[in-house]
């Protein structure tokens, strides 16, 4: 957390490279879609974040938008960040630079989680291009050296590691079991995510 | 042992009698009436035996002018292994099953039933043979077929990870039929709905099918039969069919799976026959989803086919419903309504479940993986409720599409989801409007169902009293009557959702 602090007062200005997904006060992180990024309930079962990490400022505003459109009722802005709405209570949406994010706190605590995880954001250019689709005289593997998960879509996919057998319709999982999976026919798509919440989409 | 015996003279004469004129043979002065002495007959029922799934094979025994019956059992070679009556009594029934003298089971062949009737002295006045089996008969796998509609479990290896039941993919498998002692069960139900078996080994398998399919069910069958003409029934499911080991006989279940959206939970007897005789039988559970049809979804690959965890509590709880579109898709609204345990989120409307993908209001994405566990909690909005009611409805072979009503207008009386009064402010004093609101159709805006909300159903939808109204295949143009107080509302962005 330290190295990350630095890290991001390092970095101030540059692209953000997320917020680890892995937090102690979050529970498990469940990846959606490299459109919509990821979620994890809060540790204390009083809530519920969603993180997004764009490639560039203006993918999270598109992402803040769709977001603040998704509520029935109209949500106030809100001074925090670069661009923030709720009413720091039950909800916050907020956005720094390339990273937006979404609090719902039932314990009317979201501004503070709402500051500790812009706090925790990461500094440091984008990385999109840590993962492949490695063509083998078998089929197709997928190399993603420090993903935290991979999401595949389509293929056809024969069993490994803890998976059961028959049909693998779409896969989810962490390394090193996705590096002993192989397709004998290609996946339509693949979905990488590293450790910060960054998705790279192979199709 | 029995005593080695003699044959009566009058057994021996009877092929003789018997190649005579039928009109008989004099053996007396015709003025006289002559009373000829009872013929001694005896025959004896053959058998067969699996002695993994019974434990004997009854005897019958028809014997008549004799005084007692003697009767054996001996392998082909003619070696008498066992004797089950050794001529002391009259005997009318008896069994085998299947040992010698010591006790110890004899292997899968053929054996001789030797039944005699004797005199009081001992000599033979009939005697009579049939066939005993010793099979071992079963099944190693079992794959339902038809026009079964893949399933999907939904936690294959944790969250979005699918694990597809192809409809080709066995129903139930065993290992082997036995263990040498006790025969191998047929599988339990899998009874998880979120996460597979590693294997389907051991395990039997629910089935999706359109409530007015009629499934088959091919069978493996093994075993060892030593040459017996073997049938195998499927109560319910067609005629008996000649087996052998290695055949894979197809049955046909009797009558359609049922008259309308359920679960179909029965047993299947697999009964195993050699001639008359029951040799065995085995029950197989089976769990089949009879839903409207194929899924409603626009794609047909995973996740979009029925997962278990939705099709089964909701194929339970509108069970009965009429066989159509617009009666299980208003079931299901009602269902949601009153009994998800969900409410709405009068705070700020915000959406747990759903998020739309693309610009603006295109592409929504359902977690319903998240939902099914509730895992951002019990409140929702106006687009999980769609997302929701769409889910389910297209899972269960009906077709809905979310539609987004804009923009900013004041409402008209409603109770909302999880609610028990009918306010026209759902979020307070000032909160009286709807920046948005998604509902579902099956027709393009034509007819709405909606699971957020109830409309006030009477001629005022703007004042009390209250008539609850939910929202089953309403009309597009008479909901927004009754939704929209003031302020211009539109549907758009009719689309059908994304889901994970």
């Amino acid at each position: 957390m330290i190295l990350h602090l630095l890290i991001t007062t390092a970095l101030a200005a540059g692209l953000h490279a997320g917020i680890p997904v892995h937090q102690r006060d979050l529970g498990e992180p469940d990846f959606q879609s490299a459109e919509n990024g990821w979620t994890a309930p809060l540790a204390s079962g009083t809530g519920f974040v969603r993180v997004y990490v764009g490639r560039n400022d203006a993918e999270a505003v598109d992402w803040f938008q769709r977001t603040r459109d998704g509520f029935s009722r109209l949500i106030p802005d809100y001074v925090f960040a670069d661009q923030a709405a709720g009413d720091g209570t039950g909800v916050l949406l907020f956005r720094d630079g390339n990273v937006a994010v979404m609090v719902r706190s039932e314990s009317n605590e979201a501004l503070s989680i709402g500051q500790s995880l812009q706090a925790r954001i990461v500094d440091g250019p984008p990385s999109f291009s840590f993962a492949s689709l490695k063509r083998t005289d078998d089929g197709w593997t997928v190399v993603a050296p420090g993903a935290a998960f991979v999401q595949t879509r389509g293929g056809t996919s024969i069993p490994c590691g803890n998976f059961p057998a028959g049909v693998l319709a779409d896969t989810q999982v962490g390394p090193p079991a996705i590096e002993q999976c192989m397709w004998t026919t290609r996946p339509d798509e693949v979905t990488i995510w590293d450790g910060f919440g960054r998705a790279t989409v192979i199709k | 042992m029995l005593h080695p015996r003699r044959h009566s003279p009058l057994l021996l004469l009877l092929p003789a009698l018997l190649a005579c004129d039928p009109k008989g043979i004099k053996l007396g002065d015709d003025s006289e009436a002559h009373v000829e002495p009872p013929v001694p007959t005896i025959t004896v029922s053959g058998g067969a035996l699996d002695p993994l799934l019974g434990t004997e094979c009854a005897l019958d025994v028809t014997a008549a002018n004799g005084s007692t019956v003697a009767l054996t059992i001996s392998d082909e070679a003619g070696t008498v292994l066992r004797t089950l009556a050794d001529g002391s009594a009259m005997v009318d029934a008896t069994a085998w099953d299947g040992r010698d003298e010591t006790g110890m089971l004899q292997p899968v062949g053929t054996y001789l039933v030797d039944a005699e009737l004797l005199d009081p002295d001992g000599i033979v006045l009939a005697s009579a043979t049939a066939d005993f089996y010793i099979v071992r008969v079963g099944v190693l796998s079992g794959t339902l077929g038809g026009e079964r509609i893949p399933l999907i479990w939904h936690l294959g290896s944790g969250p979005g990870h699918y694990w597809e039941e192809a409809a080709t993919d066995s129903t139930f498998e065993i290992a082997a039929l036995d263990d040498g002692i006790t025969a191998t069960a047929l599988p339990a139900l899998w009874d998880d709905l979120d996460v597979p078996p590693a294997s389907h080994v051991g395990e039997g398998m629910p089935a999706a099918y359109p409530y007015d399919a009629v499934p088959s069910l091919t069978l493996a069958v093994a075993g060892d039969f030593g040459g017996a003409p073997v049938h195998l029934t499927v109560e319910g499911w067609g005629e008996a069919q000649p087996v052998a080991p290695g055949d894979t006989p197809t049955f046909t279940r009797g009558a359609a799976l049922a008259t309308g959206p359920s679960v179909v939970e029965e047993s299947v007897t697999f009964t195993w026959s050699v001639g008359d005789t029951a040799v065995g039988a085995q029950t197989l559970p089976m769990r089949l989803y009879a839903t409207l049809g194929e899924p409603g979804f626009e794609q047909t690959d995973a996740p979009y086919e029925p997962w278990v965890a939705a099709i089964d509590p909701a194929l339970r709880a509108i069970s009965g419903v009429e066989a159509t579109d617009e009666a299980v898709t208003s079931a299901l609204t009602e269902w949601i309504y009153r009994d998800a345990g969900i409410s709405y989120d009068t705070r700020y409307g915000a959406s747990y479940y759903t998020s739309y993908s693309g610009r603006t209001y295109n592409n929504a994405l359902f977690d319903f993986t998240s939902f099914l566990a509730r895992r951002n909690g019990t409140t929702v909005n106006c687009t999980d409720c769609a997302s929701i009611l769409e889910a389910y409805a297209d899972m269960l072979g009906a077709n809905l599409s979310y539609t987004i009503i804009l923009q900013n207008f004041d409402l008209n009386f409603i109770k909302a989801i999880g609610g028990t009064d009918f306010t026209h402010c759902p979020f307070g004093a000032s909160g009286c409007s709807f920046s948005y609101h998604a509902v579902t159709t099956p027709d393009d805006t034509l007819t709405i169902y909606d699971a957020t909300l109830a409309l006030d159903g009477d001629d005022d939808p703007g004042a009390g009293p209250f008539t609850e109204l939910l929202v089953q295949h309403i009309e597009g143009a008479e909901y927004l009557e009754r939704l929209v107080m003031d302020g211009t509302a539109t549907y758009n962005y009719t689309q059908k959702e994304m889901l994970r």
